[in-house]
C-alpha cells in the first residue's frame, strides 16, 4: 500500500500502517494483539502528537513540546488531510528511533527548561553527535 | 517619543538550539580526536559552522585540520584561520577541500623574508576547484605580506568578487595592481592600511562595499574617484578618534572625503539630480572629527548627506560631533548609530561588536558603562542580557585591545552589582566570569582593569553559584595576586582565593596546591601584613588598620585551606617560614579569636603531615601558646551565633593531637602528659553547637590518630570531630564526599575501632579513658539511630 502525501522536510504525514490486512486472523494460530488506541490524538487542536521512527518506533508527545521545531510547528500549524487522517501521526524515514527518542528528549528538555535561569547541561553521547546534528538541523530546532 | 523604550527585539529562549548543541559537541570530540566513524557526509553549512567552532576556540591545529578537512567526513566550503597558530604544512590539508570563501589570519610561515608569501600559501591552501570558483578572499591580519599578491590573485581566483586586507602594511603599489587587474570585486576592505591614494580604484566599477576605516588619503581626487562606484551600496569612511597634532595634515585630507560627499550632496539637490551614490545604502562616518562646522552645522551637513541618498538606510555617527544628537528625518526610515539613547547605545555596541573597531567598541562601551550606573533600574530584562551578550562579545573579540577590555570589565561590574545579578542566568553570570578573567590572564599588570575583574567576581552571589569553574578562577586569582601587589587587588584576590579554593575539585585542587609559589607568596603576605598591622595599629589609622586586617583574614582563610591535606603545600609552607610566622600572629592577636583560629588550623594542617616531623613545634614556647589557646569562655557566643572559642579550642587541640601521636620531640614526657590531660579536660567541657561549625573532606586524619595514638587526649579530639560533623550531618554536607558523613564514617574504617572503644576495648592503649569510652558510645549510637536532625548550617571556613 502506498503512503499518500508528503510534508517539509524528509518526513511524511501518512495514513495509519495498514499492517495485517492480508492475513485473516482465523489462520493464525497465536493472533497478535490489537494497539490500544490512546486518546488525545484526534483533531487539530489534539493534546498529544505521535512520531514514528523509520524503525516503526513511536513517540506520543505533548503537541507543545512538538511545537518547540520548528518544521513540525508548521506542519501541525497547517495541517494536511492527509496529516488530519492519521490522527496528527508524522512518519520520518531517514530517523532511528534512538536519534528520534533524543530529539524528544531535547524537545521536552526545552521546554521544561525555556524560561528557567538554571538549566542542567543537555548531554549528548558521542556515538550519535552526527545523527543529531542533521536531525536538528532537518527538524529546525 | 521616549527614546529609552524597550528593544523590539523578540526575546530568545537561553537554551541553545539542539543543531548547535550537536555542533559544539562534535566540535569537542573532534578536538579530543574522539570523534566516532560515521557514514554519511555532513552538509557544508553544519561543516562550516562545527569548523568554526573550533577557531572560536582556538583549537585548529594539525589533528582537528586533518579531521576537518577530511573529504570523506566533511564538506566545508568556508574556511577561516583568523585567531589560530597554523603552519604551512597545515594548510595543505585546506585543499582537500573545495572552497569559495578563505580567510588566512596571521599564520606563522617566513621564508627568508620577514613577509607572509601569499602566493605560495594560496597556492599550498587551495586546489584547483578552490582557485576556479573561490568568490571571497580575507587577507587580513598584521603581519606583513608580500606585495605583488594582487597579480597572483587575478591570473590564479577568476572568480573573486570580495577582497579584504585590513591592518597589512600594504601600500599604493598593491592597490593599483588590484584597480589594474580585479575588476569583478564587489567587496573590497582596506582598512588600516598604509595606502595613500585611492585613485587606482576607480576602474572597480562593480563595487558595491568600499570598508575604508582609519585611512590616511594623503593624494587624488577622492570624491572623483568614489563618483566612478555607481553601485556602491555601502562605504566605510570612518576613523579612529585621533587627536595627535602631528596628523593635522592626513586628518585635513581625510576630511576632504566627507565634505566632498556633501558638496556632491548639496549640488545634487539643488540642481534636482542624483549624486553618484544612487543606491548608497549605508555609510559609516564614525570618528568623523567635523567639530569645525560646530554641531548646529555639523547636523546640518548631514542632513544634506541624507536628503541626497534616499536610499540611504543606515548612517554611523558615533564619536562624531552629533555622537550625542538626536537625528530625526521624516517620512525616512532612517537608522542611525550614535549614542543618543540607551536604544541607540546597545544598537550601536551590536553594529560593532563583530567588527575590528576597538576604538568605536569602546566609545559604545563607555556609553554603555554611564548608562549602566545611571540607570540601575531602568533596564528591561531584555535589554540587560542584551547588553551583557554584546559586552561580552566585544570582550572577546578585542582581547587584545586593553581600553575595550576596561570598559568592559567595569561595564560587567555594574551588570552584576547588587540585585542586578540576580536577574541573569547562570550561564550569563558564567560567561560575565570568564570574559573578566580572561581580561585579568591579558593584563596582569594593569592595576584599573584587576580592580573592575575583582570587584565583579567578588560578589557573595555570583561565588556561591554551583556552576562556576571554581578552578580557573582561582588560578587565575592566584597568578593575579602573584603579580600585582596593588593593595585592593590583593585584598581582592585573596578572598575569592580562600572562598573558592575549597570548592574546586579534589584533581584540580591539587594540581593548585603543588604550586610551591603560591604559598610562599601568602607566606610572606602575612609576614607584610602582620608587620604593617602591628606597626599601623594605632589612633588615627583605622582604615588602614582594618584593611590589614581584612587582608590578613582572608590570606590565613586561603591558607587554610590550601594546606588541608596536602602535604607539598604543608612543607612549602613550613619551607617559608611559616610555622614561624604563625606563632608571632597567634601572640599578636590575642584578643582575636577569628584570627586565631585561621591560624590554628593551618598549624593543624601541618600537624597532621607526618612527614614534616615538626619535632620543632614541641618546644614549651609553642606548646605554651597551644595551651593557652586550648582554654576559653565555651558557652559564649557572638553576635552571629558562632562559638569562637570552641573553634579555637578545637583546632589547637588538633594540633596538639597530631603532635601527641606523630612526634617525639616533647621536651618531657611531663610536658606530654599535661598536654594530654589538657585535652581530655578541655574537650569534655566542649558544649553541644546548635550547628556544624567545620566540615571535611575525609575522616584520613581521624583515622590514622585512632588506629596508632597511645594518647587518650588525641584520640578524644578525632571522636570529638567525628561525633560533631555526624550530630550534623543532615545540613552540613560532606564536600567533594556525596554519600554524606555516615558512609563517610563507615568506609575510613573506623566503625570497628570506635565500637570497640566504645565497650571500653582497644587494641594500643591500655589505659582507654571513660571520657573517650563515652564519646565512642554516642557516634555508635548516631550511626546506629541514623536519623538525628540538626541545625542550620555554619561552616567556620567562611569568611
Amino acid at each position: 500500500m502506498d503512503k499518500n502525501g508528503s510534508a517539509a522536510g524528509g518526513f511524511q504525514a501518512a495514513s495509519n500502517k495498514d499492517d495485517g490486512l492480508e492475513e485473516p486472523d482465523s489462520q493464525k494460530t497465536g493472533a497478535k494483539p490489537q494497539p490500544v488506541p490512546i486518546s488525545g490524538l484526534e483533531g487539530p487542536r489534539s493534546k498529544y502528537v505521535k512520531l514514528v521512527s523509520n524503525d516503526d518506533h513511536e513517540f506520543i508527545i505533548k503537541r507543545e513540546v512538538a511545537m518547540t521545531s520548528k518544521s513540525l510547528r508548521e506542519l501541525f500549524a497547517n495541517p494536511t488531510v492527509d496529516l488530519a487522517a492519521a490522527n496528527n501521526t508524522v512518519y520520518f524515514s531517514d530517523f532511528q528511533s534512538h536519534i528520534l527518542q533524543k530529539v524528544c528528549h531535547y524537545l521536552a528538555y526545552k521546554t521544561k527548561y525555556r524560561h528557567s535561569r538554571v538549566a542542567p547541561p543537555f548531554d549528548i553521547p558521542p556515538d550519535i553527535a552526527m545523527d543529531l546534528l542533521a536531525a536538528a538541523n532537518e527538524l529546525e530546532c | 517619543m521616549d527614546h529609552n523604550a524597550a528593544l523590539t527585539t523578540c526575546s530568545t529562549s537561553a537554551i541553545p538550539r539542539l543543531a548547535r548543541l550537536a555542533t559544539e559537541r562534535i566540535a569537542e570530540l573532534i578536538e579530543n580526536d574522539a570523534l566516532p566513524e560515521f557514514d554519511h557526509k555532513v552538509i557544508a553549512s553544519c561543516s562550516n559552522d562545527i569548523f568554526e567552532v573550533l577557531r572560536q576556540k582556538k583549537k585548529l591545529n594539525h589533528q582537528t585540520l586533518q579531521t576537518m578537512c577530511s573529504t570523506s567526513r566533511f564538506q566545508i566550503n568556508k574556511i577561516d584561520l583568523m585567531g589560530n597558530k597554523v603552519e604551512l604544512q597545515d594548510l595543505e590539508l585546506c585543499s582537500n577541500q573545495n572552497l569559495v570563501s578563505f580567510r588566512l589570519g596571521d599564520i606563522d610561515y617566513f621564508p627568508n623574508t620577514n613577509k607572509i608569501q601569499v602566493a605560495d600559501v594560496l597556492d599550498t591552501a587551495l586546489n584547483r576547484t578552490s582557485r576556479q570558483q573561490l568568490r571571497h578572499l580575507d587577507l587580513s591580519g598584521r603581519h606583513r605580506i608580500t606585495s605583488n599578491w594582487p597579480t597572483y590573485v587575478a591570473r590564479k581566483l577568476p572568480r573573486l568578487e570580495s577582497l579584504a586586507f585590513a591592518n597589512r602594511s600594504t601600500a599604493n603599489e598593491t592597490l593599483s595592481q588590484i584597480g589594474a587587474s580585479l575588476l569583478n570585486l564587489r567587496f573590497l576592505d582596506i582598512s588600516s592600511t598604509c595606502v595613500t591614494d585611492i585613485s587606482c580604484i576607480s576602474s572597480l566599477r562593480n563595487l558595491e562595499v568600499l570598508i575604508m576605516y582609519n585611512l590616511n588619503i594623503l593624494k587624488g581626487d577622492v570624491t572623483e574617484t568614489l563618483s566612478n562606484l555607481t553601485k556602491l551600496r555601502v562605504l566605510d569612511i570612518s576613523r579612529k578618534v585621533n587627536t595627535d597634532y602631528l596628523q593635522e595634515t592626513s586628518q585635513d585630507a581625510h576630511l576632504d572625503l566627507a565634505l566632498g560627499i556633501y558638496n556632491r550632496s548639496v549640488e545634487a539637490i539643488e540642481s534636482g539630480t542624483a549624486t553618484p551614490w544612487a543606491e548608497l545604502r549605508a555609510i559609516d562616518m564614525s570618528g568623523l572629527s567635523i567639530v569645525q562646522f560646530g554641531t548646529d552645522r555639523a547636523l546640518a551637513f548631514v542632513e544634506k548627506i541624507i536628503e541626497a541618498h534616499p536610499k540611504l538606510e543606515q548612517i554611523s555617527l558615533l564619536a562624531t560631533p552629533l555622537d550625542s544628537s538626536l537625528i530625526e528625518i521624516p517620512n525616512r526610515n532612517l537608522q542611525v548609530i550614535n549614542t543618543v539613547s540607551r536604544r541607540s547605545i546597545i544598537f550601536a555596541l551590536s553594529h560593532y561588536a563583530n567588527l575590528d573597531r576597538p576604538a568605536f567598541i569602546t566609545h559604545a562601551l563607555h556609553s554603555v558603562y554611564y548608562q549602566l550606573q545611571s540607570g540601575y533600574d531602568k533596564f528591561s530584562q531584555e535589554e540587560l542580557k542584551e547588553c551583557l551578550r554584546l559586552v561580552c562579545i566585544s570582550m572577546q573579540q578585542g582581547l587584545n585591545t586593553l581600553p575595550v577590555q576596561i570598559a568592559g570589565s567595569a561595564c560587567l561590574y555594574h551588570l552584576c552589582k547588587m540585585k542586578r545579578i540576580k536577574r541573569l542566568s547562570v550561564k550569563e553570570v558564567n560567561n560575565c566570569i570568564e570574559r573578566s578573567l580572561d581580561a585579568a590572564e591579558q593584563y596582569r599588570s594593569m592595576t584599573q582593569l584587576q580592580k573592575n575583574v575583582w570587584l565583579t567576581i567578588c560578589n557573595d552571589y555570583l561565588l556561591h553559584l554551583d556552576e562556576i569553574d571554581f578552578y580557573r578562577t582561582c588560578k587565575v586569582a592566584l597568578d593575579t595576586m602573584l603579580l600585582n601587589r596593588d593593595a585592593s587587588v590583593e585584598r581582592m584576590t585573596i578572598a575569592i582565593v580562600s572562598i573558592v579554593t575549597p570548592k574546586m575539585r579534589p584533581s584540580e585542587a591539587k594540581i593548585l596546591t603543588t604550586e610551591t609559589k603560591y604559598v610562599y607568596h601568602l607566606v610572606k603576605i602575612m609576614n607584610d601584613y602582620l608587620e604593617a598591622y602591628t606597626r599601623e595599629h594605632r589612633v588615627g589609622h583605622e582604615r588602614d588598620n582594618e584593611n590589614a586586617l581584612y587582608t590578613l583574614k582572608f590570606t590565613l582563610s586561603a591558607l587554610w585551606n590550601l594546606t588541608d591535606e596536602c602535604p607539598a603545600t604543608c612543607k612549602a609552607f613550613l619551607d617559608a617560614g611559616g610555622v614561624q610566622i604563625a606563632f608571632r600572629i597567634l601572640k599578636a592577636f590575642d584578643y582575636h579569636g577569628n584570627v586565631q583560629t585561621k591560624v590554628l588550623g593551618i598549624l593543624n594542617n601541618l600537624a597532621e603531615v607526618e612527614e614534616l616531623h615538626l619535632g620543632q613545634l614541641c618546644k614549651n614556647e609553642y606548646i605554651s601558646v597551644l595551651i593557652s589557646c586550648l582554654d576559653g569562655s565555651f558557652n559564649e557566643v557572638d553576635s552571629k551565633g558562632r562559638y569562637r572559642e570552641v573553634e579555637r579550642s578545637y583546632f589547637a587541640a588538633g594540633i596538639l593531637a597530631n603532635l601527641l601521636t606523630n612526634t617525639d620531640g616533647w621536651e618531657s614526657e611531663n610536658q606530654r602528659d599535661e598536654a594530654c590531660e589538657k585535652l581530655l579536660e578541655l574537650i569534655e567541657q566542649y558544649p553541644t553547637l546548635p550547628s556544624a561549625m567545620v566540615s571535611y573532606k575525609s575522616f584520613i586524619p581521624f583515622s590514622r590518630i585512632v588506629r596508632e595514638s597511645n594518647s587518650n587526649g588525641a584520640i578524644m579530639w578525632c571522636l570529638w570531630g567525628v561525633h560533631h560533623v555526624l550530630q550534623h550531618r543532615e545540613k552540613n554536607k560532606a564536600p567533594t564526599y556525596e554519600k554524606g558523613y555516615i558512609e563517610m564514617f563507615m568506609d575510613s574504617g573506623l566503625s570497628p575501632i570506635v565500637e570497640d572503644m566504645s565497650h571500653g576495648h582497644s587494641k594500643h592503649i591500655h589505659n582507654l579513658d571513660i571520657r573517650v569510652v563515652h564519646l565512642a558510645r554516642e557516634i555508635i549510637d548516631i550511626v546506629s539511630c541514623h536519623s538525628l536532625s540538626s541545625s542550620p548550617v555554619r561552616l567556620v571556613r567562611r569568611v
